[in-house]
């Protein structure tokens, strides 16, 4: 039976190749932007190298003061001694790793300049992360307690200070006037893993400012990686507990605080938090809602161009559709025939979209437009691409469907 | 009114060459009603195309109203077409999206004519054809022979000397067929109009003055 | 002629209706990036007010536990900087110097108006660095630091808001909500886009610098390059224990947030673009099947002394009237923005884009139209008339 269908439909896409050229054109096109746009959002949002652990994970990286009486408020990173007076304390077992938001350096050699960018960070960020090691290793608590100038720097500092292909471990190299030996050499990891890309990884006890004081704002982040997964709504709860404790710090005559924000989230909502504009709510429906929204607008115009083209494929096909209907076919049939038709096209157009798309994740991936950048067409990618085919082929089939079978047989038949 | 010398129409394919009119000589008369006859695929529809401009004879002249049409450009036959000759189809050929009373206003749509003033001579041509009442219906509210009607006021509305009518009984019982050829006549008799008529009914064509036959794209008669 | 398309498009409405919600969605696509590139044009084409050849900028962290110690550290940076020849002029500003991607605004109020605007805090060498000439007045210099008054340059756009068509120079307004430092406008200047090159006319205010300000801009000697940077970069480094220093070319700075700002216009238009061209494929494909269905139409038509181009004309001119159809839906909706006004953006800048997305929607309706069109025209009369 469906071998019947799929034989009747190539047939009748054969006949008419400009108008199936026409139809795979948009299908193909639309399901190729959406399924490229879809492998994005999984690049951002799920797990990759060298953050395999995010899904395990919580994030802390912005604490909001508001001074409600004065409607004025004051947001950023958390500080160093915050994690250490409010994050590390947590009672349930977890390992927590504390990382600068990233920054930017110039290194000169020979007349010309590397930007690059760096962090601090604790050495249990090495244990939640997992970084390949191209050569030598990450710095310990033993380092930093000896407060060792040690640096980790990325593949792409290696080949442009060391050299392609040298070894670098042991060598200095010399930032802002201080000298640091590298003690790693890691493979570089795309700038949208947004919490732990950097090029050069230096370990606190170098870090400049004072990292005592006791304010809640700072320029850290904390990442927190449960012993046992199951335990993350619990740490959650715990850290909720905590923030709800937290005294504001005092002001000044401008600005005086009174209502502390700050959550452990997941590394989404951790976005989708910032969202709104008061941060206080999750904000993940809102995302969500905008999400679906703009694809439902960018889905639109292409749908009808599709139920027109099919409309005047019906049209076309109208005497026989009448003498079909005369020789007894049913309504019924008619419908389920055109409709399987329609799903087989999107489904011809999806195929070509995968393909399409394999090409431009290809590209995006082999050209330089963002360094390191791993956009993968998983299964995850592939259902969702086979999904909105599917909505798009229900969508632009219906409606003709249904004109046809409102077609009088009469009618068909005199046209 | 219409004279056609060594009129001969081949069409050429790849690979056959058909040949369907040969050597016809044919004149007529201004006030004349002649049909054409013969079997199908006699060439007799193509004649009338020539006659009709709508169709260039492979060799030899065509003259209406005392002027050779050969080679005349697109704009000159489109205003003979118009000016000159109306035409009337088997199968109506009315536009089913249009109402009776635009079907018939066509012709002069192509003329500068007002507005009012195609409505006027529109009307009028309906009511020689009795379908006054008519003129808000869509042609598939009509029946055959109104929808016949409707073409013969298309045909007269913008006062054309010749109507060329392509077998416009044929898809018509003899009822219907007969009341179309009344009013054919009347056109003929009253109005002056030269009518060149094909047909496959005998009865239809000893109504008219004179009868050509036609076999296998030559003039036997 | 008119009325004989539109009986013929609202007999075939319930086809048309699909072409005219295409036509419908296309405009206000086309609507919106036109929009956007007239909004951003315009901006562009007003002069910048400043030069950001040559210029770099040095982001300076001293690590200074007070202001007073900051102000002796920025001491010893201005006798190191006078040093390089190649350094001809330099300034310390706040750190929302041009094309930085920080920002800080103050309240000004004069006659119980008041009025947001951006602030910098700046030395007096600042107009030599960025190249900015003065309209009126002029900018403060050293000896200002003593005078009563605290002396402020304010942009054009500022001074039309506070003081409408009035002279600016010499008026005294108050900044913010509770401090009370008099201040005087002594200078206006015309532009200063400072953000990017799409930003539109809009207030700054600059006022002299005090001494927490660590950015620093300078101007440099034509050509200078990665040699220079680095040894001012290690001649600032080294006077201090724990300094760092980043240095930035101005062009780079602006080169980026530039692209903040078109990198989406492009992704957008790459993108609209597609859709458009979508549509159009479909509505070629839609005329095509329609005059084809229509070829009988055509041939009594041509019987009936229509020429070639008045057919020709018949079947654009029955796509223009759908068009127009979908393209007043479109105005509908599109007039909304000016009347209620959304975004806050000037009514000319929506008009012209409504009248560039009614242009480009009736040039691409007539392309998609002209080929099935031209093939309808050239149909043979006797052929089509004659088919069952």
């Amino acid at each position: 039976m469906l071998f019947n269908y799929l034989k009747i439909t190539l047939a009748v896409l054969k006949r008419r190749k400009f108008f199936t050229f026409i139809s795979l054109f948009g299908i193909s096109f639309t399901l190729t932007i959406l399924v490229v746009a879809t492998a994005f959002m999984d690049h951002l949002i799920a797990p990759g190298y060298p953050e395999i652990n995010r899904d395990r994970s919580l994030y802390i990286w912005n604490i909001k003061e508001k001074d409600t009486k004065k409607s004025g408020q004051s947001s950023g990173p958390i500080s160093f001694s915050f994690i250490n007076k409010y994050v590390r304390t947590l009672k349930t077992p977890a390992k927590v790793a504390a990382v600068t938001i990233p920054n930017t350096i110039n290194i000169y050699l020979n007349n010309s300049k590397l930007k690059l960018y760096y962090r601090y960070t604790d050495a249990s960020f090495w244990d939640i992360t997992s970084f390949d090691f191209l050569e030598g290793k990450s710095y310990t608590q033993q380092n930093i307690d000896n407060n060792d100038f040690v640096v980790v720097i990325n593949d792409h500092v290696r080949d442009e200070y060391v050299g392609k292909g040298q070894s670098a471990v042991g060598k200095m190299i010399e930032i802002d006037n201080v000298n640091y030996r590298i003690i790693g050499v890691v493979r570089g990891c795309p700038i949208t893993r947004l919490q732990v890309s950097s090029d050069l990884y230096f370990p606190y006890n170098t870090y400049k400012s004072d990292l005592k004081g006791e304010r809640y704002r700072g320029s850290f982040a904390a990442i927190i990686l449960p012993d046992n997964p199951a335990d993350l709504s619990k740490i959650q709860d715990e850290f909720d507990q905590v923030a709800s404790r937290l005294k504001p710090t005092l002001g000044d005559k401008w600005f005086n605080p009174d209502k502390i924000y700050v959550s452990a989230d997941t590394y989404l909502t951790s976005f989708t938090r910032q969202l709104k504009k008061d941060g206080e709510n999750s904000g993940k429906s809102i995302f969500f809602t905008i999400l679906f929204g703009v694809t439902f607008l960018f889905m639109s115009l292409p749908a009808i161009n599709l139920v027109n083209i099919n409309l005047s494929r019906i049209m076309e096909r109208a005497s026989e559709i009448g003498i079909r209907k005369a020789f007894g076919a049913s309504a019924n049939t008619l419908v389920m025939q055109f409709i399987i038709e329609n799903i087989i096209l999107t489904l011809i157009g999806g195929i070509i979209a995968v393909f399409l798309s394999l090409g431009v994740i290809y590209y995006l991936n082999h050209s330089n437009l963002i360094a390191y950048i791993d956009l993968s067409f998983n299964w995850k990618v592939f259902s969702i691409a086979l999904l909105i085919s599917l909505i798009f082929g229900l969508l632009s089939g219906v409606y003709p469907a249904w004109r046809m079978s409102k077609l009088q047989v009469v009618e068909a038949l005199k046209n | 009114m219409i004279h056609l010398k060594n009129i001969e129409k081949v069409y050429r394919t790849a690979t056959i060459e058909t040949v369907a009119l040969n050597n016809i000589n044919l004149s007529i008369e201004k006030g004349e009603f002649i049909s054409i006859m013969g079997p199908s695929g006699c060439g007799k529809s193509t004649l009338l195309n020539i006659i009709g401009l709508l169709d260039e004879p492979s060799k030899g002249n065509v003259e209406i109203g005392g002027k050779y049409t050969i080679g005349l450009p697109d704009k000159e036959l489109a205003k003979f077409r118009n000016h000159t000759l109306g035409f009337i189809f088997q199968s109506f050929h009315l536009i089913n999206d249009l109402p009776v009373i635009d079907n018939v206003e066509l012709p002069l749509l192509y003329r500068s004519v007002s507005g009012n003033e195609r409505r006027r001579l529109a009307s009028e041509a309906l009511e020689k054809v009795g379908l006054s009442n008519r003129m808000k219906h869509y042609p598939n509210q009509l029946s055959g022979g109104q929808k016949q009607r409707v073409a013969i006021a298309r045909a007269i509305v913008g006062q054309p000397e010749i109507i060329l009518a392509d077998e416009p009984t044929g898809n018509l019982d003899s009822n219907m067929g007969n009341e179309i050829m009344d009013i054919l006549t009347h056109l003929n008799r009253d109005d002056k109009a030269t009518i060149v008529m094909v047909t496959h009914d005998e009865n239809m064509a000893k109504r008219t003055h004179r009868l050509i036959r036609l076999f296998d794209g030559s003039q036997v008669s | 002629m008119l009325k004989h398309l539109f009986k013929l498009i609202w007999k075939r409405k319930k086809s048309n209706s699909l072409m005219v919600l295409e036509i419908f969605f296309s405009f206000l696509i086309l609507f919106a990036v036109w929009t956007l590139a007239v909004y951003n044009y315009k901006n562009y084409a007003h002069p910048s007010g400043l030069q950001t050849d040559n210029v770099w900028v040095a982001f300076i962290d001293f690590h200074a536990p007070n202001d007073t110690v900051k102000m002796q550290y920025k001491e010893l940076v201005k006798q190191q900087m006078e040093r390089y020849k190649a350094v001809k002029s330099f300034a310390f500003s706040s750190t929302n110097a041009p094309f930085t991607f920080s920002s800080s605004n103050n309240q000004f109020e004069y006659n119980k108006k008041k009025v947001m605007s951006e602030v910098m805090s700046v030395e007096p060498a600042f107009p030599d660095v960025m190249g900015i000439k003065l309209a009126e007045g002029r900018w403060f210099t050293k000896a200002d630091e003593v005078a009563k008054f605290r002396p402020i340059v304010i942009t054009r756009h500022l001074k039309n808001e506070l003081f409408g068509n009035e002279n600016a120079i010499g008026k005294i307004i108050n900044e913010g909500e509770s401090d009370n430092t008099p201040t005087k406008v002594i200078g206006v200047i015309d532009f200063f886009r400072h953000k990017d090159d799409f930003q539109p006319l809009s207030n700054c205010t600059f006022v002299p610098a005090g001494r927490w300000e660590d950015t620093m801009l300078m101007k440099v000697a034509e050509g200078s390059g990665a040699e220079l940077e680095a040894q001012i970069a290690k001649g600032i480094t080294q006077l201090g224990k724990d300094w760092s220093v980043e240095i930035q070319q101005m062009n780079n700075m602006k080169a980026n947030r530039n692209n903040l700002v078109l990198v989406p216009i492009i992704i957008l238009s790459i993108v609209c673009g597609f859709l458009i061209f979508n549509v159009a494929l479909g509505l070629f494909g839609v005329l095509f099947q329609t005059i084809n269905r229509r070829r009988q139409e055509i041939g009594v038509r041509r019987a009936m002394g229509a020429t070639q181009k008045a057919i020709l004309i018949h079947f654009i001119g029955e796509t223009v009237v759908i068009a127009t159809l979908g393209l007043i839906l479109g105005l509908f909706f599109a007039i909304q923005f000016p009347l209620l006004n959304v975004f806050d953006l000037e009514a000319s800048v929506y008009l012209t884009g409504m009248l560039l997305a009614v242009l480009s929607v009736y040039g691409l309706v007539t392309i998609c139209a002209f080929y099935p069109s031209r093939q309808a025209s050239v149909l043979h009369p006797a052929t089509v008339l004659h088919e069952e």
